[in-house]
């Protein structure tokens, strides 16, 4: 049995009276392609703030390759090899699109110990179709080329494990397929993947597993046909 | 461009030329008014490696200034240190009030920060004011040590303020061009992103406040002896914070040549103005000024510049 | 004692301009001192001119220092809301209004100290065997009324309750049919009467320079942050808290070191401020 790359444990989060997260546990295995879904608000981009270090968390652990992060500021995971994208992309709008995978190079991806090499903000930016545009500034690009930066960003930090924050929304269909083959050939890779999404047949087509999460709790998990099946997710998409 | 040995020459080249200036002897009035010019490029330029560069802003100058004058006060009145001792101590406690300040604020958003730095600069005036030592509110008189290496003693200074301006200069474009400077662009475009992609966010920013606060110590180190009489009105005086955010955004704040094409431009027709009209009107414009700049053309001269370039 | 709880009424007024422009719509408008001093000074001119009272002469102005926030809050949201730049370049606008207003005063009024005379400006009571001077009590009055009337217009009003809205979602406001610039432009308006007026009760109660929005900038932040940020009954707490601290400081200490003790309040409020940069 694989240990797992990650695990949240119990993971509480409040707002002043407001819980965004009521205990939620989870484990991602190496490798693995995991979905996260739920209806708007049910908790998932607290969730990925917990666990990438953007929010503290009020109660609970995660741990990642067995070892505790969850003091940890978000640089120091990232060079561990956790590394987020956006949902409202947030490029570094003063620098052109190869400074910005730059940075990420330099900061996150290149310090641990172990990272295979340099790789090319060059290649990677090729590799995902966005060559042409390295010198331009992430004003310049078009929606689904800024999503593409986003994730290209993500990737030149030499994750580990990728958690992917709805990159697809708003998409038309052809692009959305445009990311799932770029997520599917970095899952080859070995990259772990976490995918955040509402659009339900990128998720049941990517997902090895599916968490659902609804007013953060959770209340389904399982092969996507399972939580398809689930009538309490039925209940919570459809509502009363 | 160059590298930074090339940078390094230009700035040898800068301040032989200063020495030479201030051999020539020319009207003495350009010596008084080039040491205002060239301070306000040290400030300038110091302010900018956090406002411009990191995204932080300081309305705080004149406290990180007269921190400096100050600091310089009382090693002359009670040891007569030599000025490089003074342009050090200056610089080094200015440092520290800047990580003081930047370590119990910079967790928090940036207006915070500058808020604090707002009330800082009017809660250490109280405190100097209250310090009999050092002059207190009268004032204090500061005699000039016997004997320059050169020239008289407003024509060393001079050169002293060239040669701070070249280092405070290179300083800046050494920051700007090395990682550290491209972890600060990235944090001011984005603090969260940044952060998620591996750069020390809130390291690299109490280095910015404590090297910008260095600089800003040094450039106030000198003036008591610039000005003879040193007294908290003049010290933490207004203009210090206006024109240490006017004259970056005016230049353009995203590099180190603006904050000295601000200061430059800025500093000239201020000092052309001070004769021609009050000093009160002259603050006044600079503020209009400023606000025009803020609201019109955020990104100064050098993104006007660019702009037209075709960027 | 007493004159420091009549001190935090006073300086309850002056805050609830802060309150409400920083603290619910999280505009970092450090210009607001000088709209306080603004205030006093039109007070000054009316009592100079026609010998009205600063509090009436107030009342009277608050339509026009409402226009005036209104106007501003839509320069501020032209420039850089809507660009989305208001972090670094907003409050540099307000720096750059401050330093404006504050040179402007000076050339205009001189660097003297300009005071009023009113009706009650030496008068004093005799209340539970401790003289209360009128001049600091009257402005303490007004100074708590304005802060219930902001209290209930929040609380009971349409406008004020979609204030309230603006500051936690702008999206639910679409929905409810208020357009948030509309509403956040009211708030503005609001926000700047209300320094204006608190600045009708500082003339009140000591002369005036234009270069008193210094000492203002402190007491205004000081009191919003550690109040608790949008919350009128705290920013009330907060504001006592401070006047009696300055008093004892003051009686123990000399009046000079009062400043500090606003910026040392401001400093330990942000330092117990759970909600660091990244956590909300």
């Amino acid at each position: 049995m694989a240990e797992a790359l990650l695990e949240v444990s119990g993971v509480v989060k409040r707002f002043g009276g407001f819980t965004a997260l009521n205990g939620v546990s989870l484990a991602v295995k190496p490798g693995e392609r995991f979905g996260l879904i739920g209806p708007n608000g049910s908790g998932k981009t607290t969730l990925i703030n917990c666990v990438s270090g953007v929010l503290p968390v009020t109660a609970g652990s995660i741990r990642f390759e067995g070892r505790e992060v969850t003091g940890l500021p978000p640089h120091q995971r990232s060079r561990l090899g956790i590394v987020r994208s956006f949902q409202i992309p947030k490029p570094f709008t003063s620098m052109t699109v190869r400074d910005n995978l730059g940075i990420s190079l330099e900061y996150a991806g290149a310090r641990r110990a172990g990272a295979a090499g340099h790789a090319d903000a060059d290649e990677i930016l090729r590799s995902i179709g966005l060559g042409a545009k390295a010198h331009l500034r992430p004003g310049g690009l078009t929606q689904i080329e800024m999503r593409k930066l986003e994730l290209a960003r993500a990737m030149a930090a030499r994750p580990k494990l990728l958690i992917s924050d709805e990159a697809m929304a708003g998409l038309s269909s052809t692009e959305v397929d445009d990311i799932l083959d770029i997520l599917f050939r970095l899952n080859a890779q070995g990259i772990t993947i976490i995918m955040i999404e509402h659009i339900m047949r990128a998720v049941m087509r990517f997902s090895e597993r599916v968490l659902v999460l609804d007013a953060g709790e959770r209340i389904a998990e399982g092969t996507p046909d399972q939580v398809v099946r689930d009538p309490a997710v039925e209940k919570a998409y459809l509502g009363e | 461009m160059r590298g930074p040995a090339g940078a390094v020459l230009v700035g040898v080249v800068v301040v032989a030329a200063g020495i030479g200036l201030a051999l020539l002897k020319v009207n003495p009035y350009i010596y008084f008014a080039g040491y205002v010019i060239l301070q306000y490029v040290v400030i300038a330029t110091a302010w900018n490696i956090l406002g411009g560069y990191a995204g932080y802003v300081n309305f705080g100058t004149p406290a990180f200034f007269a921190m400096g004058a100050y600091t310089a006060v009382l090693l002359i009145k009670s040891v007569q240190a030599p000025l490089p001792v003074l342009l050090l101590a200056g610089g080094l406690v200015a440092a520290l009030l800047g990580l003081g300040i930047g370590y119990l604020t910079l967790r928090l958003r940036g207006t915070f920060f500058s808020i604090a730095t707002l009330a800082l600069a009017v809660v250490l005036q109280t405190v100097i004011m209250n310090w009999e030592y050092v002059g207190g509110s009268r004032g204090i008189s500061v005699i000039r040590p016997p004997g320059p290496p050169f020239g008289s003693y407003v024509t060393f200074l001079f050169t002293v303020m060239v040669g701070l301006a070249v280092v405070a200069v290179l300083a800046a474009r050494f920051v700007e061009r090395s990682w550290i400077g491209r972890g600060l662009a990235a944090l001011r475009d984005s603090e969260e992103a940044a952060e998620c992609m591996g750069v020390p966010t809130l390291r690299l920013k109490l280095f910015a406040t404590t090297i910008s606060g260095f600089l800003l110590g040094v450039a106030g180190a000198p003036f008591p002896y610039y000005v003879t009489f040193v007294e908290p009105n003049s010290a933490f005086a207004l203009e210090y914070a206006v024109n240490a955010l006017a004259m970056p955004m005016i230049g353009g704040t995203t590099s180190w040549i603006g904050p000295v094409i601000g200061a430059v431009l800025l500093g000239t027709a201020a000092q052309i103005a001070t004769v021609t009209i009050s000093s009160e009107m002259n603050l006044f414009i600079v503020g209009v000024v400023l606000v025009a700049f803020v609201v019109l053309a955020p990104e100064g001269l050098l993104g006007l510049a660019r702009r037209l370039r075709g960027h | 004692m007493v004159s420091g709880l009549l001190l935090g009424g006073f300086y309850a007024a002056v805050s609830l301009g802060v309150s409400l422009i920083f603290g619910l719509l999280d505009i970092a408008n450090i210009a607001q001192p000088a709209f306080l001093v603004l205030g006093a000074y039109a007070a000054y001119v009316m009592n100079n001119a026609l010998g009205w009272d600063p509090i009436v002469s107030g009342l009277l102005f608050t339509p026009v220092f409402f226009l005036l926030g209104a106007l501003v809050y839509r320069v501020y949201y032209a420039s850089f809301e809507r660009r989305g730049d208001e972090a670094l370049r907003g409050l540099v606008f307000f720096f750059g209004l401050l330093f404006i207003m504050e040179v402007s005063l000076s050339l205009t009024f001189g660097v003297d100290y300009r005071l009023v005379q009113t009706a009650y400006t030496s008068k004093s009571y005799e209340i539970a065997g401790v003289g209360v001077a009128l001049r600091y009590l009257v402005p303490c009055v007004v100074g708590l009324l304005m802060t219930l009337a902001l209290y209930l217009f929040l609380g009971r009003t349409f406008y004020g309750r979609a204030i309230m809205a603006v500051s936690q979602d702008q999206g639910a406001l679409r929905l409810m049919g208020a357009n948030p610039v509309h509403i956040k432009t009211i708030a503005f308006g609001v926000g700047i009467a209300a320094a204006a007026l608190a600045g009708a009760l500082l003339i009140s109660i000591a002369p005036v320079i234009p270069s008193a929005d210094r000492d203002y900038i402190g007491r205004m932040f000081a009191i919003t942050v550690l109040g608790g940020m949008g919350s009128i009954g705290g920013m009330l707490v907060a504001a006592i808290i401070l006047g009696v601290a300055e008093s004892l400081m003051s009686t123990f200490f000399g009046p000079s070191w009062s400043l500090a003790v606003s910026f040392g309040l401001l400093l330990l409020a942000l330092a117990v401020r759970p909600q660091g940069l990244f956590g909300r």
